[in-house]
Formats: structure tokens, sequence, C-alpha cells
């Protein structure tokens, strides 16, 4: 039976399949691949191709459902080779190994991954095999199992066994002791034998197993019941066994591994003599017979090996037929028992795939009839303004009509589009609602990891259903009831919320007023009293009743934060003008589009003027001169293209750099520099807040550019920014392209829309710093720039990213920095604490102490009490720290 | 020669506003190389006054260390056609480091590239050093903005015999210590527009070893459209000449080293 069902808690396993022009093998492996119980697990199937006719190709088009990339390795490339290049491809921390020509059984990730949570010290998990000619051969397997395993180990021939390093060597110098179709573990320990795959030997997997076990220290665990199918090619084996290829490969391998075990000091041969003697007779035979296929006779007398036995070593003896029969018995009895489960839920699953499938694209059409409504309304006032001016010059009209005329065309369009878009997005959420049933009818389904961004889209739509379902019943009930309460509070939804009746709307609004919003109850399905309090704290203080302060607020005029799903703007029309009449109509009730307040807009109309803000930290003088050299350049740029003069601001997080010195230096660049400096090391976030609150006190300042000081700007960079201001309008994030080497995340290439924006070079208008408070200083470093590209999409901005402005950023070269990683790491919890990603956190934390940053789990610091975001579309954690969709992937 | 100078022979072929936007990022990737001093030298295929000015005009808009200003040679022939490689030989002529490297126009190099292949070319005994090129599929939008689609690390086998199979090194992805090669450099074939660099890579083999510790990290870039197109027939009989021309000196460089035939020469 595999072990209970481990606890990684993202898909953090990369199945690595190299494959060579076999289609028929490589789909029965794929196949093994998509039956696998823990096929949530899987966050890529990188399927590496060298077959000069690319067969894999179309094969790999036939699983959809699995997370496959495909890889054209150059072809010609031999077997070595190719599985080193494609192991350098590989950026997820577990592995697991499948050659084309084998195929797993269902349970074999989830036992391989159960086993190396259970062994954290393992580097690697291994499994006996069956080897097979073909996948419905009735002929008895072949079990590969050795009993020297067994007896070396002092195993039973079920339970798991742990050989430490030299055990691993030792076995080695006898026989292959694993097959690599069976090896999972961690991805850094693979690569530590990377010299094998360029050395290039024939029997490559044994001189891997002993290099890995030698250069990681790590022992290796070998779960003895058998869950890899290993495909017999007849022929080969008949033909390479007893050929000179074999035996001049076999002496090369024993060579190398005498080698290794020199270097470490280690006589095998002695240290077999001591332990042959405690084998059974039977077993020494049997690794006398072993040891006699490759090594010279010298070798076995000092060993002291008895004479070797007349059968092939890989047939199991007699007295060990009944450990066999047992594992085969149960190997038999798990394989039924998958089959049956597997074949009864298979149809749900794949008809809730396709319905979820269905829900997501029905999600992007909505956002589509938005742009084409977009675009069809501008071409429609283009044309209406065309024709105007005709009839103006045919003194039909006067300019005095122009205004009216334009405002009743616009309203008429964006009447249809909201009309059309609603329509749709009803739709969408009956469809959504719909799944929603589907998932939870389908036990095995629910078992299955889908990522953050579908969980996120589950609990949005939750929400969603739950607020549709209550107005509707609310209007039902009583329309003119309704329409009175919907500005307060709605006495069947909150008594939905208490679990409880009240006798009328008076006395559950006394209820509210004196605890129920305290205990986080929301008086109506439009009002939601927490995030009402997180997100006006100003005004929210004391012990006010929350609903008061929101109409108080909406009677000055004011549109409050009131709903993580529906924009204040559009809540203060719905409460005030309409009187929830018009709950259905308008594009801008969802949060997803721009909220186009008037502020935003005014903003927009100005003229924009730029503050570049460099925080140094340990910076060298030649590297500061080089970029206020790049930044003076690209100023005189901007300048000559009719933009406003750039200034710059900097402080010194090292306190290495002092006001004078920073002068000194800038002398002559031709941008005003001013120096503030902080009282310590303050962190990243924390330092741009404070170069953002400098450079903003000049009210003519509009745009702050955060920039770091291990680059240079392009000349052209800084007018690329300003036009791609003027181009987007609206305020947004905006991030220049670093180069050469470009952050993978990927970002529309007619939009230029992206999830999140990198700070190494970002645009930051005034008007979302002061609609955000800038970065959150519980940020240290890292990650700062995706909470505040996510807060800024959540209210309804945009993060764009600038291709043509370029920013020489030198990180290509960097060596691995310990510090880095924990402050990364550190700064991922405290992201997936806000947006409400439990299972990121656990990851981060678990890395944290894998890495050694922490003794363990007990000593990490507290996390930052900090109010939760709801996760909103662009939230993604599914692609680890790229936080989004990746364009590629490079060692 | 001069101890510790690297010289980078860039190729420019034409001054289209596309063509020039990929000189520039060309050049700005040289201007941020780790490695200094550094001698950029532009070579260019018969360009009037007014093209060179064009050239130098985004050649000086870059940050140089002193002594690293650019350097522009225009090769001024009579005949109309194709001198690719004669270019380079021009360029190599003109060069006065220890180092070598070359440059196409569209491609780029990273900061710490030259910096990483002249530290194996110390440390081995080889006088060329390899490192890993990345290939960058890339879509341009009408507005003529560049946005790379993909990239993909084409790691070569390291191996001779995959080097004879296929010119799995391209142009920008080596380093040339001259030093330590003892002999003059061998010329490219001005006869040659296809495949010239792969020829001139095939003599140095039977000079010289090659490193290529280095060809698992990705040091440079170069791009390639997101669409192409399919070669005319002319372009088509240029390939095959040339793949006969370098099928002849595989054979000859199989030989020189103990190696088997590569397929295509037997």
């Amino acid at each position: 039976m595999p072990a209970a069902e481990p606890t990684f808690p993202i898909p953090s396993l990369t199945v690595l399949l190299t494959t060579h022009d076999r289609p028929a093998f490589l789909r029965s492996a794929l196949r093994s691949v998509r039956l696998q119980t823990a096929r949530g697990r899987i966050g890529e199937v990188l399927v590496s191709d060298n077959g000069p006719l690319r067969a894999a190709a179309a094969v790999v088009r036939e699983f959809p459902e699995l997370p496959i990339r495909y890889v054209e390795a150059p072809t010609d490339t031999d077997f070595c080779t190719h599985v080193h290049r494609a192991l350098s491809l590989v950026s997820t921390p577990l592995l697991a190994v499948l050659h084309d020509d084998d195929w797993w059984h269902p349970g074999h990730l989830q036992a391989s991954l159960a086993a190396l949570e259970n062994h954290p010290d393992a580097s690697i998990v291994v499994s006996g095999n069956l080897w097979l000619a073909e996948e419905t051969s009735t002929a008895p397997p072949l079990y590969f199992n050795p009993e020297l395993l067994h007896h070396f180990a002092g195993g039973n021939g079920i339970d798991p066994m742990v050989f430490d390093w030299r055990q691993v060597l030792m076995l080695a110098w006898i026989l292959t002791p694993f097959h690599l179709s069976t090896m999972v573990g961690h991805t850094k320990a693979m690569r530590a034998a990377d010299e094998v795959w360029i050395d290039r030997n024939y029997l490559v997997d044994r001189l891997y197993f002993a290099a890995l076990a030698r250069n990681t220290r790590r022992p290796i665990v070998y779960l003895p019941c058998p869950s890899a199918l290993i495909r017999v090619h007849p022929s080969r084996v008949t033909n390479d066994l007893a050929g000179e290829i074999q035996r001049k490969g076999a002496l090369s391998t024993v060579a190398q591994l005498r080698a290794m075990a020199e270097s470490e000091q280690l006589d095998l041969n002695a240290l077999w003599r001591e332990a042959i003697p405690r084998l059974p007779s039977q077993t020494a035979i049997q690794l006398a017979t072993h040891a006699g296929e490759c090594l010279p006779p010298e070798d076995l007398a000092a060993m002291g090996c008895p004479a070797p036995g007349r059968d092939s070593p890989w047939l199991p003896p007699a007295t060990h037929a009944l450990l066999h029969a047992r594992a085969a018995a149960q190997f038999e009895e798990v394989r039924a028992r998958f089959t049956q489960d597997l074949a009864r839920e298979r149809n749900a699953e794949l008809a809730t795939a396709a319905a979820l499938e269905q829900w997501v694209q029905r999600d992007t059409e909505v956002a589509e009839v938005f742009k084409a409504t977009a675009i069809e309304a501008s071409e429609r006032v283009d044309a209406l303004r065309r024709s105007w001016a005709t009839r103006l010059l045919a003194r039909k009209l006067t300019h005095a009509d122009l205004p009216r005329l334009l405002r009743q065309a616009e309203n008429e369009l964006a009447q249809q589009r909201a009309a059309e878009a609603c329509r749709l997005y009803l739709e969408a959420t009956r469809l959504g609602v719909d799944t929603l049933k589907r998932l939870r009818e389908a036990p095995l389904l629910r078992g299955f990891v889908r990522g953050e961004r579908v969980r996120a889209l589950e609990a949005a739509l939750k929400a969603q259903e739950r607020c549709w379902k209550s107005l509707e019943r609310l209007n039902r009930k009583n329309p003119a009831r309704a329409r009175r309460g919907a500005f307060g509070l709605s006495h069947p939804h909150y008594e939905a919320q208490a679990g409880r009746k009240f006798f009328d709307g008076r006395e559950a609004a006394k209820h509210y007023a004196a605890s129920g919003w305290r205990d986080g109850l929301n008086p109506h399905p439009l009002f939601d009293t927490r995030h009402f309090l997180t997100r006006n704290p100003a005004e929210a203080v004391g012990d006010q009743n929350p609903l008061d302060v929101y109409r108080r607020l909406l009677d000055r005029g004011l549109a409050p934060d009131a709903h993580p799903r529906f924009a204040g703007e559009w809540l203060r029309r719905y409460f005030v003008e309409t009187s929830g009449k018009d709950l259905r109509r308008g594009e801008t009730a969802l949060r997803e589009t721009p909220q186009r307040c008037e502020e935003a807009e005014s903003f927009a109309r100005r003229r924009p003027r730029i503050g570049v803000g460099v925080i140094l930290f340990q910076t060298t003088d030649a590297d500061l001169q080089h970029l206020l050299r790049s930044i003076t350049a690209a100023a005189a740029r901007a300048i000559e293209a009719g933009h406003a003069a750039p200034v710059l601001v900097l402080t010194d997080n090292s306190h290495q750099w002092t006001a004078e010195r920073v002068a000194a230096l800038a002398e002559g660049c031709g941008v005003p520099v001013a120096f503030h400096p902080t009282e310590s090391n303050v962190g990243f976030g924390r330092g741009h807040n404070h170069l953002m609150e400098r450079l903003f006190a000049d009210a003519e300042m509009t745009h702050y550019f955060c920039l770091n000081p291990d680059g240079m700007l392009h000349p052209d960079a800084l007018a690329h920014l300003y036009a791609a201001i003027a181009r987007h309008g609206l305020p947004a994030l905006i991030e220049a392209r670093q180069f050469p080497s470009e952050h993978p995340k990927h970002y529309d290439f007619k939009t230029h829309e992206t999830d999140w924006c990198s700070a190494g070079c970002l645009i930051i208008p005034r008007f979302l710093f002061e609609l955000t408070g800038g970065f959150d200083d519980h940020f240290f470093m890292y990650c700062e720039d995706v909470d505040l590209s996510w807060r800024v999409w959540e209210l309804g901005y945009r993060c764009l990213v600038a291709p043509s402005a370029l920013f020489y950023h030198r990180v290509a070269g960097r060596p691995h920095n310990p510090r880095a990683e924990r402050w990364t790491l550190e700064s991922g919890r405290i992201l997936a604490q806000r947006w409400q990603a439990p299972r990121f956190r656990l990851e981060c934390e678990r890395s944290l102490v894998e890495h050694r940053h922490y003794r363990d789990s007990a000593d990490l610091p507290p996390v930052p009490a900090i109010p939760e975001h709801r996760p909103h579309t662009r939230v993604d954690f599914s692609h680890h720290f790229t936080f989004a969709r990746a364009r590629w992937h490079l060692p | 020669m001069t101890q510790d100078l690297l010289t980078v022979v860039l190729r420019l072929h034409s001054t289209a506003p596309g063509v020039l936007g990929q000189f520039d990022r060309a050049l700005f990737s040289l201007a941020g190389s780790t490695h200094q001093p550094l001698e950029p030298l532009i070579v260019t295929q018969r360009f009037s006054a007014s093209q060179t000015r064009e050239a130098e005009a985004v050649a000086r808009r870059f940050l140089w260390p002193p002594g690293s200003t650019p350097r522009i040679l225009n090769f001024d022939h009579a005949e109309d056609r194709d001198h690719r490689s004669a270019l380079l030989n021009r360029g190599m002529d003109e060069a006065r480091g220890r180092y070598l490297a070359f440059l196409d126009c569209d491609d780029y190099v990273y900061e710490h590239a030259y910096e990483t292949l002249i530290a194996r070319l110390r440390e081995s005994r080889a006088a060329v050093a390899f490192g890993g090129c990345v290939a960058a599929r890339e879509s341009v939008s009408p507005e003529g903005e560049r946005h790379v689609v993909a990239k993909t690390l084409d790691w070569a086998d390291a191996s001779d015999e995959a080097f004879l199979a296929d010119n799995s090194h391209p142009i920008h992805s080596f380093v040339i210590d001259r030093e330590r090669l003892g002999a003059p450099l061998p010329r490219f074939s001005e006869d040659l527009t296809r495949l010239e660099d792969f020829e001139f890579l095939l003599r140095l083999r039977m000079m010289t070893a090659f490193d290529r510790r280095c060809l698992h990290r990705p040091l440079v870039e170069y791009t390639r459209p997101e669409a192409g197109t399919s070669p005319s027939a002319q372009e088509a009989a240029r390939w095959q000449s040339a793949r006969v021309r370098i099928a002849a000196l595989k054979s000859e460089v199989a030989n020189s080293l103990g190696l088997p035939e590569p397929a295509d020469s037997r």
C-alpha cells in the first residue's frame, strides 16, 4: 500500500522524460503519469526530445491535462548529453525521472514522495521495479529486487531501506543497484553528479548513483515494493550484454569507481571482505556472480568472494520465493484497487474539468466584450464627430450643441456595453456555480491541487453566488422593502449572517450596532464590514457602528471602499442615486475594470515629471558614477524630446555615503541630486517610501522612478517611459525592461499588461503612491513589488511593461547569495499571509528550514500581523517565485 | 598585441531602422561588459559617409571607458556583393587585443560573458573558449516593438563529434587567445557567404584544443524572428554549396583528430 499522502504544499515536482522518436512508448509513459494519484503535485512534465523526426511533438498534444513543457533538444546528441541538458532545464525543487520506454504504477509518485517526506535527510528515493516486454504482457515479470540489497541493509523486503553513501558505493562496485526510472528526489541533489553525464560512460546509471551518494553525502531510500515497470528490449539484451562494448564499458566503469573510492580513501575490496561473511551463503554466491561480470579476478580474490553460481544472478533464488510472492501479491492488490477507483472517478473528473475550463473561457469572453465594445464605441463616436463636422459646415448645428450630443452618444453606447457584459457575466456565474457543484460531488477531484488561481476563482465565485442569491431573494420577497433597506441593513441577509431570527429590521440593526459588526457580520450583501474597516481605518476609529460611518461619508459626497468586489464609486451610485435598482448595470461594478474616478483622470491630464530614486547599498564609486552618467544621458535625451527635466533623490542603506561625497561625485552630471539619509538599514520598500515622501513634497513631481543602483539606463529609457505614461493615460505602475537578462514573467504584447512589476526599474505615479501608501514596510527586501502590484490591480489600476525602455541590470553572473535567499523566503511568507496562500507560506517555511536558515519551524520569526486581502485574478502563487506564467525557464 | 585587451569585431551591414535598433542593443550590451579593457571594432560594408555618421552617432551615445570608444572600419570594395567574410578578416587585421571575439549586430552578450571566457582561457590550455548561447524567439509589433516570446539554451554536446556533426557554436559564443595560439589565425574564406564561421572554426580546431566547459552557462544570446521565412532557390543553393565545401573539411578535421568521419562527409 502507498504510504499516507505527503503534504508538499504546492506543485513542486517536475517529471523529466527524455525521448528519442519512440511515440508509442512515450504515449504509455505519459498515460502512466496522467494516472498518478499524486498528479496534483506535478508542477511540470518536461519532455525533452532529441529525435530527428520530432515524433514526440504530436504525442504531447494528446495530453492537454498534463502541464507539459516540450523542449526540442539538439538532434543526434547521445543519451548522456541529452539527460544532462534536460536536467539543467528543471526549475522545481523536486524531480522524478522516467525513461520514455518505461512506465509507472499509479501510486509511484505518492509512495516515493511520502518516503521522501519521512526521510528528510535522503537525497533521493528509488524503488523496486518489474521488467516486462510490453504493457499487455502476461508472462511473469522479472522482479528487479536483488537479495543482496535486503541482506546488506538488513531489510525485510517490504519496508523502506536506507543506504548511506558508503554502502551505495559498495553496491555500485558489484552491480547497478537501482534503476533511473524509479528515482524521485531533490533536484539539487540529482544535479550533484553532473560529471557522470559529461564523461558519458557506458554504465552511466551505475556510476551516477555512486557519484550522487558520494557527492551529496546523503542517504538513498529504497522502496522494495515495485512501482515502476521497465521495458525489456530482448534484442539489445542478448546482443549487447555479450558484446565488446559492454565489456569495455564495464572496465571503464570499474576504473572510475576505483578512482572515486581512492579519492575517499575507501578500500572497497576490504569492506566487502568484512561484509561477505555476514551474508547468507546463497546471497554471497549471487554477489560473486554479479561481481564476476565486471571485476577482474584479483579484485574478486581480494574481496574473498566464493565461487560464482551457474545461474544468472538476476533470477531470484528459491529460498526467497516467499518474500517475492508477498511483494507481488501486494502489488496486485494495490493495482486492482487503483484501477477500480480510477475507472469510477475518471468520468466525473473529465466532465468537471471540461466545465471548469468552459467557465474560465466565459470569464475571458466577458473581458473581451469589454475590450471590443470599447473599441467599437470609440469608432462610433469618431464617426459621429465626422458627421457633426459636416453638419456644422452646413450650419445645421451649432458648436453649443456638440457637448450635449457627445454625452448622449457616449451614454447610449455605455448602456449597450454594460448590458452585454452583464448578460455574459451572469451566464458565466451560473456556469461557475454548476461547476462548483460538480467539484463538490467528485471526491477524487477534490483532492487534486489545482493551483492558487483556481482556488481564488472559486472563492470569488462563491462570494458572488452568495451575493446574487441574497439580493434576488430580497427583491423577490418585497421589492419596496428591498429598496428601502438597500441603503442600510438587509433584514434577511443579516439573519442568514447571524444564524438567528430577528423580529424586524430595527431589532437586527440594533444587534449589528451592539455586537454584530465586531463579529465581522455584514449588514448587507454589498457592505463588507471587515473590508470597510481595513480600507478606511482613519474614518472608522473608536467604537462607532461602521454602517453609520459609511452613511456619513456618503453624505459628504465621498465614495469609500466598502466591498472587495465592487468599486466605491459604483456602490455610492447604487446606494444613494439609484436605491439599488441598477445593481446589474454598469461595467464599473467589477473591480477588475479601471475605477475611472475623476481624480485619476485629472492626474492623467497633468504634465508628467519624473524623479529618479536610488537606494545605495555597498555601492562603489565606479558603479555610482556609471549610473549617474547613464541617468544624465537619458535625461538629456528626454529633454530633447520635449519632456520635463528629471531630478534624482538618493539614500544609502549601508551608511557608506554622505551628502558631501554624493555631491562631489554628482558634480557636473547635469541632474539635480538630493541625498536623504536614513537612520539605519531600513530595507528596500521603506527606503523607497522614504524617498517618495521627500520627492512628492515637491508638488510638481508626478512620478517616481524606483531604480536599482546595480545597472545603468539606456540613453532612450527615460524618453520611452515618458511616452509610455502618455500612451496609457490613467495612472499605472510601469516597469522598464531589464536587459540583457530579461525577467521571464509573461506580459501581454498588445496591452503591455503584466501581473506584477519588478521594482528594479519601476515608475510609480504619485496618485498610486497616495492611494496605496507605497511599498509595505513589513517586507524588508524582495516581494514588496509583487505585493504593491497586486494591491494596485485590486484597486482597479494596471501594471504595465514598457518594452522599449531598457535598463541594464547586472544580475546574470551573480553567485548564489544565502542572505538574499533567506530574505526572499521570508518575504514570500509575508506575501502568502497577506494574500491568503497558506500552502505557499508552508513551502517558504519548509525551505527556510531545509536550507538551514533556521534550525526548525519553531525557530522561525513570527509573521507580522498584517491585514489580509482576498486573492483576485492576478494573484498567482502557482508559479512559485515567478508569481506569473513564465515565458521561458533557463538554468 | 596588447595584453588583457579584448577586441570585439562587430559586423554591421545596413542602417535600416530595424537593423540600427539591433545594433544599438548590441553596443549597449558591450558597454555593460565587466571585462575591461575592451576595444569594439565596428566593420561596415560599403557604407556611404552619411551611413557611417549614423553608425557613429549610435556608438557615441553609450558610456565607454577611456580607450574603449568604438572604431568604425568601412570595407569599401568595388564589387557590390555580400562581403561578410571579408569584413571579419578586416576586423582581425585591425584588432590590437590579445583576445578576440566576434559579434553580429542582431546578437548580444551578457555582462560577465567575456570575463568568464577569458578566465577559462587563463585556467585551461586551450586557445579558444566557448560559452552557452541562449536562443531568443522575438516577435516584432507593427510599431517596431520587440517582444521576446521564448528563450532556450541551445546547449550543444561538448564533444568534437557533435561539433563536427553540426555547427553548434554561434560566432559570438567564443573568445580566442591569439597569443596562446602561437601562430597566425586562419582567415575567413571570402568566397563563402554561408557557414563561414563554421569553416573558420573547423580550421581553427586543427590548430588548437577547444575549451567547452562553459557551454551549459548562458553567456550570450542570439535572436531569431518568431515566424521564419522559407529560403529562396538562390539562397538554398548558397547553403548547399557551403555545405559541400564544409563536408570535405569536416573529413579532414576528423582524420586529424582520429575521430570517425561525420555522416555527411562520407
